[in-house]
């Protein structure tokens, strides 16, 4: 059986490139797959610790967690759409006409 | 084990399944009946159903607990909790949701000739059901679905002038933030879950005796939550997003997601730990500081309300540093946290309401330039505004001085008397940028009228007595609400 502290470390990093991912990409729909990718490892991480709690607490939230991706999904697919049609290109970058 | 439902399940329950059957309804008769005008008539029904089935628990509100058998109430094996405060914030909730609505029927309703009007009125029924959730969750579970239930139709509902660049900017960039924020949040909890096997609040605080897993999952967590109450460092997006989304919705969001998130802080906040009360001022002054000084060079007036906001949340974290510095004090801190959510809340849904209204008549500007001298043509919409810039100043005799007073009595009560000191000089400093919308408002020559007449608003214009006057209530006689 894999010991489940590699598992929190795979999940951690799988983590951490999801923030990287935000952080540096500039395509709309390249930071909605990384905040998934920040979702799907925490799920990793609840079902390593239920398998090792022995309790079915944590493997009942990635459940909810996978709903509320695909919704989440959902409505930002919908709002990208949106703004490919007014400006043919995802570059957030060009989000800009809110200041002061 | 999970047994029969009881009547405290029922009692949190109730408002939350008048909410979604309003929203069935309203879906069902849609795909049957598309031409029928019902949506408005249902949304509202279903929001006073839910504020009905709110009222007995709210209503119990400043009695003793220790009279009342079962509170606070714990539902769906203690997945909610709710006290009677806690649904005085609810039925502001509601509130909230119910003039966004009424605010909505002449302006949102009617883009693209009311094409989006379902959408908007589910929507506008889904939010408040996530607030309800948020601010009485005691599990991972209901404290993730409540934040994203309340936060996927806002991410909507600020896009909803889809033809103008800055609603769906707004959503757009609302709805990346938060997500990110939500992947925090979730990663949080898996830790603390793997470091303690817990998911209820008392997670929190083993996790503070547990492991560097543990701690690390606390501080994501946390991360998360200051993200939804918009305490820098994570407060950017605020302004954007309160400037660009239809200022119906931005009332709703200042006083409902605010109100929830700020519940759900208090709910998950550790008891007494190593960081102490230290943090939680240091971060309020912060965060009082960032807004005020960001505020004073805003020329919008909703970016400065959205900053003032900001600057409010901040407020609210000396109440948990007060509660830190002395444990014992949970009942008291949780009434001065609630009277300040609602004190908050009507203000702010005066506030943006009356500039709803004036915003219409400037031709849908918000910059002071648009807005100058308005508050002389028209003495009602200003007056309002002007009376509810004047309780988030926190003027005496209005709602905002008692919610801000209660707060700080807290803190000097707790012993923190230096930190009670440097807050309401902080308080004092935001005073500029208040003053600025009244001299906007009052003190300048009229602009000339920009854009075709705006349509004549009955329903806004008598809805919006309702905050103003519980403004100058909560202002002179707190009795009825300062024992929440």
């Amino acid at each position: 059986m894999i010991p489940t502290a590699h598992v929190h470390i795979l999940a951690a990093l799988l983590f951490g490139l999801g923030i990287l991912g935000f952080l540096r990409q500039r395509n709309a729909i390249m930071l909605l797959m990384s905040v998934e990718l920040m979702l799907n490892s925490a799920n990793l991480s609840f079902l390593a610790a239920a398998r090792e709690q022995g309790n079915v607490d944590g493997a009942m939230m990635p459940l909810f967690v996978l709903v509320v991706a695909a919704a989440e999904a959902a409505v930002g697919l919908a709002l990208i759409i949106i703004l490919f049609r007014k400006r043919v290109s995802l570059d957030v970058d060009l989000l800009r006409s809110l200041r002061d | 084990m999970p047994g029969p439902l009881t009547p405290s399940d029922w009692l949190l329950a109730a408002p939350l399944l008048w909410l979604a059957g309003g929203v069935v309804a309203i879906l069902v008769l849609d795909a049957f009946r598309p031409a029928a005008r019902h949506e408005a008539g249902l949304a509202f029904l279903a929001l006073l159903g839910a504020a009905w089935s709110l009222w007995p628990l709210a209503e119990a509100a400043g009695e003793p607990l220790e009279g009342i058998p079962g509170l606070p109430v714990r539902a769906f094996s203690g997945m909610l909790e709710a006290s009677p405060g806690n649904a005085v914030v609810g039925l502001l909730c509601l509130g909230a949701a119910a003039l966004a609505g009424i605010l909505s029927l002449r302006s949102l309703c009617r883009l693209e000739s009311g094409r989006h009007r379902t959408a908007l009125w589910t929507l506008l029924l889904v939010a408040p059901a996530g607030m309800l959730v948020t601010l009485a969750s005691s599990h991972f579970a209901t404290l993730f679905l409540g934040i994203e239930t309340l936060s996927l139709p806002l991410y909507v509902l600020s896009a909803l002038r889809r033809t103008e660049e800055g609603s769906v900017e707004a959503g757009l960039k609302y709805f990346l933030l938060g997500a990110f924020a939500s992947g925090f949040l979730v990663f949080g909890m898996a830790l603390l879950y793997a470091g303690t096997g817990r998911m209820d609040p008392g997670a929190v605080t083993a996790a503070l005796e547990g492991g560097a897993l543990a701690r690390a999952g606390l501080g994501f967590l946390y991360a998360g939550l200051l993200f939804k109450l918009a305490i820098a460092p994570f407060h950017l997006w605020v302004a954007d997003v309160y400037q660009g989304a239809p200022t119906p919705i931005t009332a709703l969001m200042a006083a409902g997601t605010k109100a929830a998130a700020a519940l759900a802080l208090l709910h998950w906040a550790p008891p007494a730990g190593p960081l102490g009360s230290g943090a939680w001022a240091l971060l309020a002054c912060a965060t009082l500081a960032l807004a005020n000084l960001t505020a004073l060079n805003q020329e919008n007036l909703k970016r400065i309300l959205a900053l003032s906001g900001v600057a409010h949340a901040g407020l609210l974290l000396f109440a948990l540093a007060a509660l830190q510095a002395a444990p014992g004090s949970g009942a008291s801190v949780e009434a001065a946290v609630n009277f300040y959510l609602v004190a908050y809340g009507v203000s702010a849904l005066a506030a943006f309401g009356a500039l709803e209204l004036l915003e219409r008549r400037a031709g849908g500007h918000a910059e002071a330039s648009a807005l100058r001298g308005l508050g002389r043509r028209f003495p009602v919409a200003g007056g309002i505004l002007a009376l509810a810039v004047l309780s988030l100043a926190g003027i005496p005799g209005t709602a905002g001085f008692l919610g801000k007073y209660f707060v700080f009595a807290e803190l000097v009560r707790s012993g923190e008397v230096g930190v009670a000191l440097l807050g309401i000089l902080l308080t004092l400093w935001s005073f500029a940028y208040y003053l600025r919308i009244l001299v906007v408002l009052y003190m300048k020559d009229a602009a000339p009228a920009g854009g075709p007449p705006a349509v004549q608003d009955t329903p806004a214009a008598v809805a919006l007595w309702v905050p103003a006057v519980l403004v100058v209530l909560l202002g002179v006689w707190p009795a009825p609400a300062h024992l929440l």
